[in-house]
């Protein structure tokens, strides 16, 4: 099964297949990238399961390292209690969501948990949902060993508050197997007992075989109308009762007259009635609703703030630390938040050199330092060593929690399947209309105006129309997925073709936050120079100091009174030349100006400028949108590149800087309440806010594994550089939904000639039904397969 | 032509076993993970474990 294009050659990492840059491992006749590599190499190698690289060359997951007292708060029985699925003495059961899962050899590794631990009874992978689930014996074994044997295999599973996924889309899912499987069961029969009457024009048929032919159609039909179909007699009626109509209103018409007129035929008449164009129908329409219903459960797309918060929290109680869940802490609860720990609440720095990132909340890529005493907000990350911090909020009344329910966003989105809907209501009134004409036309011969009432309401039944937006969006989904751009639902894709207003987000959406383009204004630095900074900036643990230091090719220098002043910037002196390094104030500049100041023996030579690197397509994209579509920048950082970015983007777009997440939901408002509609593209939590206020709200993420804020959709980076194709392929998709609907109304006139004439017989609604249906579905999948090739989607894939 | 009825009765039958198999594996999840299942197949074990009693 191996790749024969992918080698294993020298430079290539035996266990992730990553190219090896530093410095190599060597171990066992083989070489990894890293020690994490390694390890988990040994541990696989002593089980004998070194199967795991014959799969797939580029199996392994590079685990990073992990301490092992790293998930003691998992011993915890509140926390245990709340992950657990089902816990006796000898039997646990725990569902995992393991983002890093890719690839088949990853399923047959986690499957065999067991050979690692005789304790884990069983191990079970669901591999588009990323699940895994795992039964062992806690007496035995303990819930936090199970994660840390998961994370030093490389698969450390996401754990949070929120994780405990919905049983609900499970039993959904089944019920519609269930309604599809009795409905076709149904159709199947029934069109079996009705061939004989399809051969027979002439009615030479016994009338034995009619009469018990139509009473056992009759009860095959029973529970297709008591469980198959009552989805859609409940929709019609909810929309009834809102005082809207909607498709389903003439679908649940159109079935009822089926049934009942069937009946009347059956039992008052004799004949076999319109039970197999009935099953057949509710057959029919299952089956597009289970297109349409492919979801990808790849994402969640309903995660809140609480997602992305731990499990728990470090409280310091009389000097002894203990693990609690985050919603025990209440005011004045000291905690610890370690080096890259999450702030779960607002509370004050009393110990440590805070140095907080907050680009999780504001977007802001620098971190901001923090003194003793200063007031800490949720949300912010921790990216310099322990603190402690005294809680003035608990978890749930803090700002990020209070903004995350804050009403004013709560403003509902537009109805979804308008399409669907408008065409309901016309169709409702057009047919209703009609075979009241034909009844007052046909009345004096009042069996004749039945039939002729009956046979419309029959015919009309919107089957075809009820499939368009199903099969043409559920496959629009389908090429979207290949192209990289996962959608919540087919709704997503009507919503946006009705799009005309893009609002980006800056900071990793258009910019990347792992490349950043420096550079040097300022007096022109000699060779020497070049290389005393970078050895200065070079001791500094700050990101900045590291880019910069990076960034400049020279020899590195011994330097002597190296220090750091938290906030402000870094000093030192190389050969008596004394360097400031840091914020214009550090320096001692006058103007208040952004990027990281350089002074020598106190005179200021000049500045580096740092910034996201622009995305690769970004500008063409953006040039391609502003044709048809008005756009804004809503970005969380500061100032420094505003021009910049007004001169990047087109004539008459909007560029905000220094927004808070409030701010860019009320930008979002703001663009809504002059009527537009608004589709908000953004990465972190705190474009969170703005895009559940927008009318599609799509997550931008570069990575397989990230969390992704609650959204509509989540786009790929290469869909993301293609979002104008994107954006005409759904509007495509709705021109060939309002096509197809013109298909299949040109199908019910045909149709109506027979009803409204009164010669409208099984065999007609029988081969008129599945003919209209069938055209459509090839027509709708047909044609948006066309779009994905004009608009060169199919390239993506 | 009587025979027809038992005929239709047989069909009848064997297909409402066939619904009930189907409504079984329905409710036993067989249809909750359509995907893992069609790789899990490719696997084999070569050889036995020596720790596996």
């Amino acid at each position: 099964m191996s790749d024969p294009l992918f080698v294993q050659t020298e430079n290539h990492c035996h266990h992730c297949g990553d190219k090896i840059t530093n410095e190599k491992v060597v171990e066992n006749e083989h070489i990894f990238c890293c020690r994490g590599c390694a390890t988990v190499f040994d541990l696989l190698d002593q089980k004998d399961l070194c199967e795991y690289y014959e799969f797939d060359p580029k199996a392994g997951v590079s685990p990073g390292e992990i301490q092992r007292d790293k998930f003691n708060y998992l011993r915890d029985e509140k926390i245990q209690s709340r992950l657990l699925q089902y816990k006796n003495e000898r039997k646990a059961i725990v569902n995992f969501q393991i983002p890093q899962m890719h690839c088949v050899s990853c399923v047959w590794l986690l499957e065999r948990l067991y050979r690692f631990n005789p304790a884990i009874q069983n191990s079970r992978v669901n591999f588009q949902s990323k699940e895994l689930q795992v039964q062992y014996d806690p007496s035995i074994v303990d819930l936090s060993e199970v994660v840390f044997l998961l994370s030093s295999l490389g698969y450390e599973p996401y754990l949070s508050l929120a994780s405990e996924k919905s049983k609900g889309i499970k039993s959904i899912n089944r019920k519609l197997w269930l309604q599809i499987g009795i409905a076709g069961f149904a159709f199947g029969n029934i069109m079996l007992l009705s061939i004989p009457e399809y051969f027979d024009p002439f009615q030479q048929l016994p009338e034995t075989f009619t009469n018990s032919f139509g009473f056992i159609s009759f009860l095959l039909s029973l529970p297709v109308l008591f469980f198959a179909d009552l989805d859609y007699f409940k929709s019609a009626i909810a929309g009834l009762r809102k005082g809207a109509i909607n498709l389903d209103v003439p679908l649940s018409l159109g079935m009822a007259s089926l049934f009942l007129y069937s009946s009347y035929e059956v039992f008052f008449i004799g004949g076999l009635g319109y039970f197999d164009s009935f099953s057949g129908l509710v057959f029919f329409l299952l089956l597009g609703k289970a297109f349409q219903n492919k979801t990808i459960n790849r994402f969640s797309f309903d995660r809140d703030y609480r997602s992305f918060f731990p499990l728990y929290a470090i409280k310091i109680k009389n000097g002894v630390k203990e693990s609690v869940p985050l919603d025990s802490l209440k005011e004045g609860d000291r905690i610890i938040i370690q080096h890259n720990g999450l702030i779960p609440a607002d509370g004050y720095l009393l110990k440590g050199e805070g140095m907080i990132d907050y680009s999780f909340v504001t977007g802001e890529s620098l971190p901001e330092s923090k003194q003793l005493g200063e007031i800490i907000y949720a949300g912010g990350r921790q990216i310099s060593t322990n603190i402690e911090v005294e809680l003035k909020k608990t978890v749930s009344t803090s700002y990020l929690t209070n903004l995350w329910n804050n009403e004013l966003f709560q403003k509902p989105k537009e109805p979804l399947n308008q399409l669907n809907d408008q065409a309901g209501r016309y169709f409702t009134f057009g047919v209703v209309g009609l075979a009241l004409l034909g009844f007052f036309f046909w009345l004096p011969d009042l069996s004749a105006a039945i039939k002729v009432f009956a046979s419309v309401l029959i015919i009309a039944c919107p089957c075809a129309l009820a499939l368009s937006a199903p099969f043409a969006f559920g496959n629009g989904l389908r090429i979207l997925s290949r192209a990289g751009f996962y959608l919540k639902n087919t709704s997503v894709i009507e919503a946006l073709s009705r799009i005309d207003h893009v609002i980006f987000d800056k900071t990793g959406t258009l910019t990347s936050v792992e490349d950043y383009d420096i550079h040097y204004e300022g007096r022109k630095l000699s060779n020497l120079e070049e290389a005393q900074i970078k050895s200065i900036c070079g001791q500094s643990h700050h990101p900045l100091s590291k880019g910069i230091s990076e960034y400049l090719i020279a020899e590195e220098l011994p330097i002597i009174d190296f220090a750091e002043t938290p906030g402000k910037g870094i000093s030192a002196i190389q050969r008596e030349d004394g360097f400031k390094i840091g914020n214009w104030e550090w320096v001692g500049s006058n103007e208040p100006e952004p990027g990281v100041f350089i002074s020598k023996n106190d005179k200021v030579i000049g500045r580096f400028l740092i910034e996201g690197h622009i995305r690769k397509r970004v500008k063409e994209m953006i040039y391609n949108l502003s044709g048809q579509y008005g756009l804004s920048i809503c970005s969380g950082d500061t100032k420094a590149s505003w021009k910049k970015w007004l001169e990047f983007m087109p004539s008459g777009s909007k560029v905000l800087f220094e927004c808070n997440p409030d701010e860019k939901a009320e930008e979002v408002l703001n663009e809504r309440s002059h009527g537009k509609r608004v589709c908000m593209i953004g990465d972190g939590l705190n474009d969170g806010l703005a895009l559940k206020t927008s009318d599609v709200g799509l997550a931008f993420t570069d990575k397989k594994d990230s969390l992704t804020p609650s959204s509509d959709g989540v786009l790929s980076f290469r869909a993301f550089q293609n979002l104008d194709a994107i954006l005409d392929f759904s509007k495509g998709c709705s021109t060939v939904v309002k096509i197809s609907f013109g298909i299949s109304i040109l199908y019910n006139l045909i149709g109506l000639y027979f009803a409204l004439t009164g010669i409208l017989s099984p065999v007609i609604a029988a081969i008129l039904m599945p003919l209209s249906s069938l055209s459509i579905v090839l027509f709708t999948t047909g044609a948006t397969s066309i779009l994905s090739r004009r608009f060169h989607l199919s390239k993506l894939f | 032509m009587e025979i027809i009825f038992t005929l239709i009765g047989i069909s009848v039958f064997l297909a409402v076993i066939f619904l009930g198999a189907f409504i079984w594996s329905v409710k036993k999840g067989q249809y909750d993970d359509p995907y893992t299942p069609g790789i899990r197949i490719l696997f084999e074990d070569k050889k036995k474990p020596k720790d596996n009693k």
